[in-house]
């Protein structure tokens, strides 16, 4: 029996839950094509295990294809490692208090063996004090900040991370909140930092959110992180909800506070849909709960089209409070500095005309009838 | 006469790729890859181990003879350990 592609990586993603199926149906395509699915959506970890415990039968060629991806994605995240050692321990070294979130921390605390959650770049969250140091001490290291911030201050106020990125490739996303967009800055990154647990790794002692602040950034990251949603960052929502310890009322009022029903409520319903797995009674009154209109307008600015289209960054603009502060948002978003214009189209000449025409028809497509 | 005994060093990171396990050092630029028994006896090292003890594991695991294994095994863990990549649990 076989399955299509997509399907396939769905079935793969659910390995070893509750509502995963014992025998995978493989891809009715070509091999070459799945492994190669699998390895963009980070799942030949999973599907090494489903192949180990007999629940996908390869051919033997087949099976090389797959551990020669899987062994890739290993060594991307070994080298990312790397950069944790290197990186978190020179920002801990020098008095920054630094939070490893996702990839490395949701490998070694959460999965049964790190091997099954491959990961390509690093995420370091930082209090908002402490962002421009960690921005100079990247610098520092030889990592080069990819995109300057609009507008000088924007970064504190309004910006979810920076990413860095050194001569070898290997990626540092500097963090100050989970998400961009109104999300983000309803969330108080300060009360996630304020709960951290210790892990180590190479080594070394390193810090996360807590279980309960992991399960929010996963939801977060499952239903705002990718559109479609990444199966990874689904499979995360499960794996966490399964295997944490969970302060759930906690959950439930941080969730209630940074107004992310409508967030984590899609996460757990995208973990229903795809993996087959119940909502866990803890969370059923939040994902039942109704939500207000707006909330749920905004979710839809991080999904299809709208999100291609500056969705979240135009969204935002309902969670800053005050005329003021939404006037220097327009103004970093419209009048960006040069360096940033210069930055966002490499090559070409800087312009304002081309930046203020994503707004431009933003407002066109809301204003249609039935929009 | 002391008999090492020997362990994975803490500093250095890995990961099973199905029976391999991939090594990394934390200052290192490349990998080292541990294939069949090598891979096994990677695992077994979470506790310290003499070689004996190490040898006499491997070898129920893959059916075969301790005195069979016995000289790949000392020859593993010596170049294991001249990488860094296992430390001897009595070097503190």
């Amino acid at each position: 029996m076989t399955a299509d592609a997509s399907a396939f990586a769905t079935e793969v993603a659910a390995v070893g839950l509750a509502g995963g199926s014992s025998v995978l149906r493989r891809p009715a395509g070509t091999w070459d094509a799945a492994v190669e699915l699998l390895a963009r959506e980070r799942l030949t970890g999973l599907a090494v295990e489903a192949v180990l415990e007999g629940r996908l039968e390869l051919s033997a060629s087949q099976a090389d294809e797959l551990l020669a991806a899987h062994q890739q994605a290993m060594a991307r995240a070994l080298d990312h490692e790397r950069v944790l050692v290197a990186v978190g321990g020179a920002l801990q070294d020098a008095g920054v208090g630094v939070a490893v979130l996702k990839g490395p921390a949701f490998a070694h605390c959460f999965y049964r063996d790190p091997a099954a959650r491959p990961f390509a770049d690093l995420d370091l969250m930082v209090a908002a004090d402490d962002w421009r140091r960690s921005c100079t001490l990247l610098e520092d290291l030889g990592y080069r900040r990819l995109q300057p911030e609009p507008r000088a201050g924007f970064d504190e106020r309004f910006g979810k991370a920076a990413t860095h990125r050194d001569a070898a490739g290997r990626t540092v996303d500097l963090h100050r909140t989970l998400v961009v967009g109104p999300f983000g800055l309803w969330i108080r990154p300060e009360e996630l930092l304020a709960r951290l647990q210790a892990f180590e790794l190479g080594g070394r002692r390193f810090l996360r959110l807590d279980d309960t602040g992991s399960l929010l950034n996963a939801c977060v990251h499952a239903s705002l992180g990718w559109w479609p949603p990444s199966l990874l960052a689904v499979r995360d929502v499960a794996q966490i909800a399964l295997n944490a310890d969970v302060d759930w009322g906690r959950f439930a009022a941080w969730t209630e506070r940074w107004r992310l029903g409508v967030v984590v409520a899609d996460a757990f319903r995208t973990v229903e849909r795809l993996l087959r797995l119940p909502v866990p009674p803890p969370v059923h009154r939040l994902v039942t709960a109704g939500r207000p209109p707006r909330e749920r307008r905004l979710l839809s600015a991080y999904q299809g089209q709208t999100r291609a289209h500056s969705g979240p960054a135009l969204a935002t603009l309902a969670a800053i409070p005050g005329v003021a502060a939404k006037a220097g948002y327009l103004r970093a978003l419209l009048l960006p500095d040069r360096r940033f214009l210069a930055a966002r189209a490499p090559g070409q000449p800087s312009s304002y005309l081309r930046r203020w025409a994503i707004p431009a028809r933003w407002l066109t497509r809301s204003r249609r009838p039935g929009t | 006469m002391h008999v090492p005994r020997y362990r994975r060093s803490a500093h250095v990171l890995w990961r099973n790729v199905g029976h391999e396990v991939v090594l990394a050092s934390p200052s290192g630029e490349g990998f080292e890859v541990l294939t069949g028994a090598g891979g096994q006896a990677w695992r077994a090292l979470e506790t310290a181990r003499s070689a004996a003890e190490l040898t006499v594991e491997l070898a129920a695991w893959f059916a075969n003879t301790p005195a069979r294994i016995g000289a790949e095994v000392d020859s593993l863990l010596t170049a294991l350990h001249a990488r860094g990549l296992v430390e001897r649990a009595d070097d503190g």
